[in-house]
């Protein structure tokens, strides 16, 4: 099972994911980060049989509610990620890449809801909070797909 | 290329199908149609259509936040960590903050880089223009014209289309990988040169790749003049470098079509940032006149005399001349400098003579440094003062979208002035095409756009 | 205590002492570089129960950046008896790539507390746990020149987690931790590692101030070293 875990450094709660893969590193998971253009992001999870993401949500839910998706089948609702019109958000990158057939067979999306995507470096407290415990429900799912 | 035939026809069946709004009256009801793609996060970023009375009361748009966090964290950073701190600032054109970056702290400096490292630092910039381009012209801007609501969609009937955009999009991250390091938050680049240069072996099988693209890229320029494509013009005042020689990248001075003729140095002379009232965006303006645009459209008005034969050929060739003054057309623009980005990085590999040293020696000293470079999306202004030992006292920054900000917002006011009984989800729609002619760069953006149209009675 | 449950035999390095056995665990630092070494690990694997390789840096991987050292005469005859030897160590290799190994402790320098623990696991007859490892023990793989070694750059490799692919190091420049922090970092010898190689403490606390937002060790580690600038 392949791990990804999107963001950026410097928007404050936008970190999550890649904080959430090292944390996943330090457990002896191969935890993966990727920053910016998703377009490049579909070229990692190209040969491959089972893929983990994880990032953060943006919907209006309290910050740090915690999301897992199983969207190996079901297509992964826009309105959860970040997505301007003008970019290719995760879940685009997720149903381009289904409908160009390079989608692997099970993916599942795990994202934890910001409170604040402004610059800045650091997690808000709702987040922090919720970061353990996503990083448990991402470990249960490696060892039991 | 993939068949365009049912194209013309697919747009107005979506046009019709997002025209389920509705319907706005005459009466005295207050309406408020908004997009609520996500909920109220901050950070976000705004377009508001006020229209009152049958007429466009105004117009707000915020789609950039300054990088003043970054100007903050340069601060108490050694002169040598700009490349690594400013490639963060943009994930989709850290090249372009690199670039910036180098050239002014050299400035600061007093350092002249030999022409072979000149040359690379070229090459890395087409890569980057290239993947650019490649990602608005496929996955943002053709949607628009193919009439989908986006790539997603677009690409369901479009397979091919979308993976030859994925594989020029690629080429372009190729050129960035070899010599950056990697294409997200390149490594490879110093003040002074490079960290490590690459051999001609190295280069070569790269070049067959890139000799590849620009056959398909001749074919991607056809294409766009098959689209069906607005007839609309302005009458901008382009802003953008101008070399002796060279189609502008890092070098030049910076011009207008409006008798600017400046530097680097005295930018700060020429533009100035104003706060919105009632807003908390900043618009870049030229003292004195007000909005102007940067970017493709810009440097193309105004360097047109120095694109190779072959790629003025190609531009010819779909009825482009010189001039376009039709933002809607900036897709042809954009893919004539795809074009040009692959026959330059061509002819740049097969020139190449790797350098005595990959960089020069610097020593840092007290002083001030300018940079200005034509990032994908327009002029990347640097600047920054340093103490004697090379320690970064102030920064600042301001990037295209930023620049290009005022004019957008001018763009939509014209637009929306004769469309106001149009529905608003048709409206807006057609907005956000506006906005995206400008390629507004969504990494330096802030990373939620929320669009309203409001109608008071 | 360790000690005590423990009983160590020495095998000095230049010693053609005969090998005796059977060993319970036999901890061997270095690579393979003549002949002779090559048979004696075979002995030394088919008289032990396992066998453990400490010290990916210093051994196995600083040896290609040795080559840079030729002309340090002083250091070739302080640690080469024979210093024409110094041409066969281009070709050193791995133990692994010679015997079955049952634990890498790597590290650079390797984390006394761990060797500890792989001592005690042994004797428990357990795995040892031992956190994620750092850039360098993929530069040693990729057979990238240590820059710290051979140039004297500072490089935050040693407590930087691996995963970049090693990217800076094979560019010539030093690794300034994207990955952060390795799991117990030995920060504090790293930082005094850098001002021996010439770096000044305000350097040395950019390096470790990166923009690492979850990496307290790293934090922890400049602001120490911020204190010692007054």
């Amino acid at each position: 099972m392949k791990v990804i875990g999107l963001g950026n450094e410097f928007r404050h709660d936008d970190a999550a994911g890649l904080i959430a893969a090292r944390r996943l590193r330090e457990q002896g998971v191969a935890a993966e980060e990727h920053e910016g253009d998703l377009a490049t992001l579909m070229d990692r999870w190209s040969g491959i049989d089972g893929l983990i993401l994880i990032d953060a949500t943006s919907s209006g839910a309290a910050p740090g509610t915690l999301r897992s998706l199983n969207v190996s089948t079901s297509p992964l609702p826009r309105e959860l990620f970040k997505s301007s019109t003008h970019a290719l958000g995760l879940a685009d990158a997720v149903e381009l890449s289904r409908t160009l057939g390079t989608l692997p067979a099970r993916v599942f999306v795990f994202g934890v809801e910001a409170r604040d995507l402004t610059a800045g470096i650091g997690l808000s407290p709702e987040v922090e909070r919720a970061l353990p415990v996503l990083v448990e429900e991402v470990l249960s799912c490696t060892k039991h797909p | 290329m993939t068949d365009m035939s049912g194209a013309r026809e697919e747009q107005g069946r979506q046009a019709a199908a997002e025209n389920n709004a509705s319907p706005i009256g005459r009466s005295h009801q207050e309406k408020t149609i908004k997009v609520d793609y996500l909920a109220r996060v901050e950070g976000e970023g705004a377009m508001i259509v006020r229209i009152k009375n049958g007429q466009v009361a105004d117009v707000k748009l915020k789609i950039f936040e300054p990088p003043r966090f970054f100007e903050a964290f340069l601060r108490g950073r050694s002169y040598l960590e700009t490349p690594d701190i400013t490639a963060r600032i943009c994930g989709i054109c850290p090249i372009a903050y690199q670039m910036s970056a180098v050239h002014a702290i050299e400035d600061a400096l007093g350092v002249k880089v030999p022409d072979s490292i000149r040359g690379l630092r070229r090459l890395v910039y087409c890569g980057e223009w290239i993947e650019s381009h490649a990602l608005h012209v496929f996955m943002l801007h053709a949607p628009d014209f193919l009439g989908y609501p986006d790539a997603i969609r677009m690409a369901k009937d479009h397979p091919k289309l979308v993976q030859q955009g994925l594989e020029l999009k690629k080429l372009g991250n190729e050129i960035i990988s070899l010599l950056g390091g990697r294409a997200i938050h390149p490594i490879n680049v110093r003040v002074g040169g490079f960290y490590r240069t690459p051999t001609r072996q190295e280069l070569a099988p790269l070049c067959d790749r890139l000799k590849r693209g620009r056959d398909a890229c001749r074919d991607v320029v056809r294409w766009t003049r098959t689209l069906p494509i607005r007839d609309y013009s302005r009458d901008y005042e382009f802003v953008a470098l101008r070399h002796s020689s060279e189609y502008p990248m890092n070098e030049g001075h910076i011009v207008s079509n409006r008798g600017m003729d400046t530097t680097a140095q005295e930018y700060e002379t020429y533009f100035e940032e104003e706060q919105v009232p009632h807003s908390n965006a900043l618009h870049s303006v030229i003292k004195g006149r007000g909005a102007y645009l940067t970017g493709p459209l810009a440097r193309y008005n105004l360097n047109f005399d120095r694109l190779p034969a072959s790629v003025q050929e190609a531009a010819s060739s779909v009825g482009l001349g010189g001039t376009c003054l039709n933002p809607f057309e900036s897709i042809i623009v954009r893919s004539l400098e795809m074009l040009y980005g692959f026959e330059e990085a061509i002819r740049l590999i097969e020139a190449y003579e790797p350098p005595e040293a990959p960089f020069v020696a610097c020593e840092p000293r007290r002083a001030t440094g300018y940079g200005v470079t034509e990032a994908p999306r327009g002029t990347l202004y640097h600047r920054y003062s340093l103490d004697e030992k090379g320690i970064i006292q102030d920064a600042r920054i301001v990037p295209p979208t930023s620049q290009n900000q005022k004019m957008i917002e001018n763009d939509l006011r014209e637009y929306v002035a004769p469309r106001v009984e149009m529905p608003s989800e048709q409206l807006r729609a057609e907005c956000e095409q506006v906005i995206r002619n400008y390629d507004p760069c969504i990494s330096c953006a802030t990373h939620f756009l929320k669009l309203e149209v409001v109608r008071e009675p | 205590m360790l000690a005590n449950q423990i009983e160590i035999a020495y095998f000095l390095e230049a010693s053609s002492a005969v090998v005796k056995g059977p060993y319970d665990l036999s901890l061997v630092e270095g690579s393979i570089t003549t002949r002779h070494d090559a048979e004696r690990i075979q002995q030394i694997r088919a008289l032990s129960r396992s066998l453990v390789t400490i010290g990916a840096c210093a051994t196995a991987g600083g040896i290609q950046a040795l080559r840079n050292f030729r002309d340090v005469k002083e250091f070739i005859s302080i640690v080469y008896a024979r210093p024409e030897y110094i041409s066969t160590l281009e070709k050193s290799t791995p133990i692994a790539a010679h015997v079955k190994v049952d634990f890498e402790l790597r590290g650079c320098p390797i984390n006394k507390n761990q060797l500890v623990e792989v001592i005690n696991a042994f004797i428990h007859g357990r795995s040892p746990t031992v956190p994620a490892h750092s850039v360098c023990l993929d530069c040693k793989r990729k057979g990238v020149v240590c820059v710290m070694v051979a140039r004297g750059i500072p490089c935050m490799g040693p407590v930087t987690h691996t995963g970049c692919g090693v990217l800076c190091p094979s560019y010539a420049r030093g690794c300034y931790g994207c990955f952060g922090p390795k799991e117990n970092p030995n920060t504090e010898f790293l930082a005094d590692w850098f001002v021996r190689l010439g770096s000044t403490r305000d350097e040395v606390v950019r390096l470790f101030r990166n923009f690492n937002s979850d990496a307290p060790a790293f934090r922890a580690e400049s602001e120490r070293q911020e204190k010692k600038l007054r």
